[in-house]
């Protein structure tokens, strides 16, 4: 049986390093590969990944590797998401495909865990 | 030398890289937990624990370098054997985790998964950009 606490710290987590991801995206696509290093977004970025690796830590105790690692994809799902949201990108049924299938894989490995 | 997708070798072997540096580090990092302490601050700094997050920076290192050169279609499914990887790996480090049909399966369908996400991006991108 998975642990509840663990699946909700990597829901947090990967939402928290999809927004870190979004940041530095933010960035990348404002600013040069210099002038990013030096702006607010890649560093809010770079926090929001620091800061999901607490989560990841907490899940990682309590949960055996081949849960929590695949797990993470769930952040795949969080960035198609903001990115449509906050960056234009369109969604297509390939992408649908995918985000279907992600949760299809990670219910499987929760039901095998 | 550029491929079939447009895609350079050299990118291929960084993200090959990338994906076997990321797995390295998670099995790292799952050694180093069982050494922290959450009430002793300090034990965050233990070997593996530290080794792995230097396996996983070099990993994110070949990343980048790969989404520079690469395309996605191509750089999204290398990437997400590290699932399979560490899947497999982890029960022969860790007795206590253990691999069975259902992990197979799912491990198997968010690979396929994650490269269909890769070649939906890869299609808008090429729709955008010509």
């Amino acid at each position: 049986m998975v642990n509840f606490l663990a699946i909700g710290l990597m829901l947090v987590g990967t939402l928290i390093v999809s927004f870190g991801a979004l940041m530095i995206k933010k960035g990348a696509n404002r600013f040069s590969l210099r002038e990013m290093i030096f702006s607010l977004y890649f560093w809010i970025g770079l926090s929001l990944y620091v800061l999901s690796t607490f989560f990841y830590i907490l899940a990682l105790r309590m949960e055996e590797l081949s849960f929590v690692y695949p797990f993470a994809s769930v952040s795949f799902i969080w960035i198609t998401i903001l990115s449509v949201k906050f960056l234009g990108e369109k969604m297509n049924k390939w992408k649908w495909y995918g985000l279907i299938g992600i949760i299809i894989g990670i219910v499987l490995i929760g039901i095998g865990s | 030398m550029v491929n079939g997708f447009g895609t350079k070798k050299s990118a291929i072997l960084f993200v090959i890289f990338s994906a076997i540096f990321t797995s390295t580090g998670q099995i790292l990092w799952k050694f180093g937990v069982g050494n922290i302490d959450l009430t002793l601050p300090l034990t965050l700094i233990n070997l593996p624990f530290v080794l792995g997050f230097v396996s996983y920076g070099i990993g994110a290192l070949f990343m980048i370098l790969a989404f520079q050169q690469g395309e996605l279609s191509v750089i999204y499914p290398i990437l997400a054997t590290s699932y399979v990887w560490v899947t497999i790996l982890s029960p022969i480090f860790f007795p206590t985790d253990f691999l069975n049909g259902w992990k197979i399966a799912g491990v198997a369908i968010i690979l396929i998964a994650v490269s269909l996400l890769g070649f939906g991006n890869a299609k808008n991108a090429a729709e955008t950009y010509g």
